[in-house]
């Protein structure tokens, strides 16, 4: 190995555009092959205009009302995939003929985006995600008290990412951070776009696979945690962390491994893991004065209290991914992980004392339960059948493909010379606290949500391992399948549950009816969480979903309401009827026999409704003269196959 | 104009809309957006372009992330102390945010001008 070995500068062989960018790219970039059918700029540009005039055409035909079990998918008529099929093809032979073309690429990666993430916003009714308005309506206590409730609910003993969404909103001067709700997906797919390109830049300087790594990332990100959330405020700051250190904080490992050539040969152990080998677009990281150095390290330190703050997972992935670096000398900053510790001590002792006196069964209990977890992830998905089934049977394979894609990706660099370890230590980190916790029973897609940049920058890897294309008409052909196949698979793992998880208008409505009509402390009662509920008055009426256990006996229901007297109302809905089918298994119509049979015991009073929701008010029970004679209602009992006990 | 003396420029501006809107008690469908830029630009890339870093996209990505750390460890001060007042908060990130700001687009006039004197001094 020697210096000439790791020099990355080449003579320019293309065309440059004025943007620093592509004066960068054509810095490093060597020529390419370009058969004489190769589209010009011009007509790529076209193209891609082309994609977007069909999928703006195709969004007046979108009935989220006929939606069908497998999502959204059932109602996007073949004008939208035509147009994601275009733009993926557009982008194909951009990617491969003109790369130099940085503001279409940037125009592409954009568009794509938005169709993916603002569909929704555009398509529904309403502004999506049930727990969404829980978050909104946490907001909405911070701005009327100035204060927060750690003993109502755990999230508020991290209550930095709502203090900081209480601050926009009242300098927004909207009334309720609902306003943000509606295009938050899309801005926070647009926001990770950023540091993702920075990690990807700071791996290799071959363009190719730095665009295709901006490419793939937005498509396999079917983890639905980019609504208005402290997770995706969270993930943003776990990417600018790890990309800092990624970029500026990195050491020259080739400058190590040739001071102590002869270690290489004692020690191969070490040596694989600690250096990622020499290529071409082996990026070198930037020299840096001590002032720069000190402000990037206070940012970082920064950056981590607030998200310390925020959030219970983030703070503990970084951790571990900023801790692997340092093991594995990938960062110079090996005292960080331990300052890292030192914050995160702090504030779980102060901070959230309140969440965990009493919760280290919650914190620790799923330790060394790899099987547990795992199987919680999955399976707890998967008790309904038809529609539901397949789609949670397609996510399990498309992460599996992402995944197959990125070691695809590991081998190719590998046989082209590159070990590319930073980038698989960093894939494979999150997947450890899979060992330690299920979080609910989402830590597997929580772990592939944090692993996915570096499983990203991996997959573009199996497309462009090296800058030259020897094929690029086979390239491109190879790309637009496998990116189409892609884009098809996310659409039916992201929007998947669409039918249920949408918001549906009457539902706003009966719950603004509510909070204009009901007493302050009333009950409010539903057969689910899935209600766009909580939004306001959070800790001045009692929110109480009912267990899906009991939701075969109209009795149990009603002594469920009955356990705290006083106002109660009942507010059945459509998507709540979906939920329990979809996600508990009930049977079709669950919903409408219970109601029903509740509505025969004289207990309910219909005092509102709308195509969507009914709100009952609960008659209270009067007090019994007599000793209670056994139940001879008749009332149906609802079956409950596959329902938790 | 490149992005780095643009965006100072811009931010400038969003600030001092957004301090004024929040004085005035504006309603005007810009305020919303105006508040997001201030909330997630302005304290960051006050601080951040000071450090002269590249490329630009990291540069963005930083300050973003250090508006977000600010704004967060602000709310959560205020929060604490049971102080809660977003304009004195907004004041005191923005005064000081819109002070970095023109030193930056000072520091930027004084090297664009003195790459002149250079130059007229070799001719």
């Amino acid at each position: 190995m020697t210096a000439t070995d790791i020099a990355v500068d080449r003579e320019p062989s293309i065309a440059t555009a004025p943007s620093p960018v592509a004066s960068d790219l054509a810095r490093i970039m060597p020529s390419v092959p370009r058969p004489a059918r190769a589209p010009g700029v011009r007509t790529l540009a076209v193209v891609t205009a082309l994609a977007c005039v069909l999928w703006l055409a195709s969004l007046p035909s979108i009935d989220v009302n006929r939606m069908t079990d497998i999502g959204l998918v059932s109602v996007l008529g073949p004008l939208n995939f035509a147009a994601l099929f275009v733009l993926t093809a557009a982008f194909a032979w951009t990617v491969t003929f003109r790369v130099e073309a940085t503001r279409l690429l940037v125009a592409q990666v954009v568009s794509l985006v938005t169709m993916l993430f603002g569909i929704t916003a555009i398509v529904e009714p309403e502004p999506g995600y049930f727990s969404a308005y829980l978050h909104v309506g946490f907001i909405e206590y911070i701005t009327r008290t100035g204060s927060t409730l750690p003993t109502l609910d755990a999230r508020f003993s991290w209550p930095g990412s709502f203090s900081l969404g209480a601050l926009l909103t009242q300098l927004a001067g909207v009334q309720s951070s609902l306003y943000f709700v509606r295009w938050a997906p899309l801005l926070f797919n647009l926001l990770w776009l950023l540091p993702a390109w920075v990690i990807v830049s700071s791996l290799t300087t071959n363009p190719r696979a730095r665009w295709m790594t901006v490419w793939i990332f937005p498509i396999a990100n079917w983890v639905h945690q980019d609504y208005l959330s402290p997770q995706a405020v969270n993930f943003f700051l776990y990417l600018v962390v790890l990309a800092v250190l990624l970029r500026w904080f990195r050491p020259p490992i080739v400058a190590r491994v040739q001071a102590h050539p002869h270690r290489r040969a004692a020690v191969p152990l070490r040596r694989l893991l600690r250096a990622d080998g020499v290529s071409a677009d082996q990026v070198v990281p930037p020299l840096l004065d001590s002032a720069q150095r000190c402000g990037l390290f206070v940012i970082i330190v920064l950056t981590y209290s607030a998200s310390v703050m925020s959030h219970q997972l983030t703070p503990v992935m970084l951790l571990l991914s900023v801790a692997t670096l340092a093991v594995f000398r990938r960062t110079t900053l090996t005292t960080l992980p331990l300052i890292m510790c030192v914050i995160v001590v702090a504030w779980i002792s102060f901070g959230a004392e309140t969440y965990w006196v009493g919760h280290l069964k919650t914190l620790f209990g799923g330790a060394g339960a790899v099987s547990t977890n795992i199987s919680a992830g999955i399976g707890r998905n998967t008790t309904s059948g038809g529609g539901r089934t397949i789609v949670v049977g397609l996510r399990v394979l498309f992460t599996a493909a992402v995944i197959g894609l990125a070691g695809v990706g590991v081998i190719r660099r590998w046989r082209s010379g590159v070990r590319q370890l930073t980038c698989v230590l960093l894939a494979g980190a999150p997947f450890v606290l899979v060992a330690g916790q299920s979080y609910g029973g989402e830590m597997l897609m929580r772990a592939f949500l944090f692993a996915l940049p570096f499983l990203a920058v991996l997959a573009a890897m199996a497309f462009f391992p090296r800058a030259e294309v020897r094929h690029p008409v086979r390239a491109a052909v190879t790309i637009t399948m496998l990116a189409s196949l892609l884009t098809g698979g996310f659409l039916f793992a992201r929007y998947g549950n669409e039918r249920f998880e949408m918001v549906p208008s009457g539902e706003v409505a009966a719950m603004r009816w509510i909070y204009t009509h009901a007493s302050p402390g009333a009950k409010l009662a539903a057969p689910s969480r899935n209600l766009p509920w909580r939004y306001q008055d959070i800790e001045v009426f009692q929110y109480s979903p009912i267990a899906d256990g009991i939701l075969a006996s109209p009795k149990a229901v009603l002594r469920f309401i009955d356990r705290s007297p006083g106002e109660s109302y009942f507010v059945p809905s459509g998507s709540q009827q979906l939920f329990g089918q979809e996600l508990y298994g009930l049977p079709p119509h669950w919903l409408d026999k219970l109601e029903h049979s509740m509505v025969r015991t004289g207990r309910l009073r219909l005092v509102y409704r709308n195509r969507d929701t009914r709100v009952y008010k609960v008659v209270p029970r009067p007090a019994p003269r007599t000793p209670a004679p056994p139940s001879s209602s008749g009332a149906p009992v609802v079956p409950t196959p596959g329902a938790t006990p | 104009m490149t992005p780095n003396r643009l965006v100072p420029i811009a931010l400038l501006v969003v600030a001092c809309i957004a301090l004024a809107d929040t004085a005035l008690n504006t309603q005007w469908p810009g305020r919303p957006l105006v508040a997001l830029a201030f909330v997630l630009a302005v304290p960051g890339y006050a601080v951040v372009g000071h450090l002269r870093l590249d490329p630009f996209v990291a540069v963005v990505a930083i300050a973003i992330a250090l508006s977000i750390a600010i704004g967060t460890i602000v709310a959560q001060l205020m929060l604490w102390l049971n102080l809660w007042n977003p304009a004195a908060a907004q004041v005191v990130v923005g005064v000081p945010a819109i002070v970095l700001l023109g030193m930056q687009l000072a520091a930027q006039c004084r090297r664009v001008g003195g790459g002149v004197a250079t130059i007229s001094l070799e001719r």
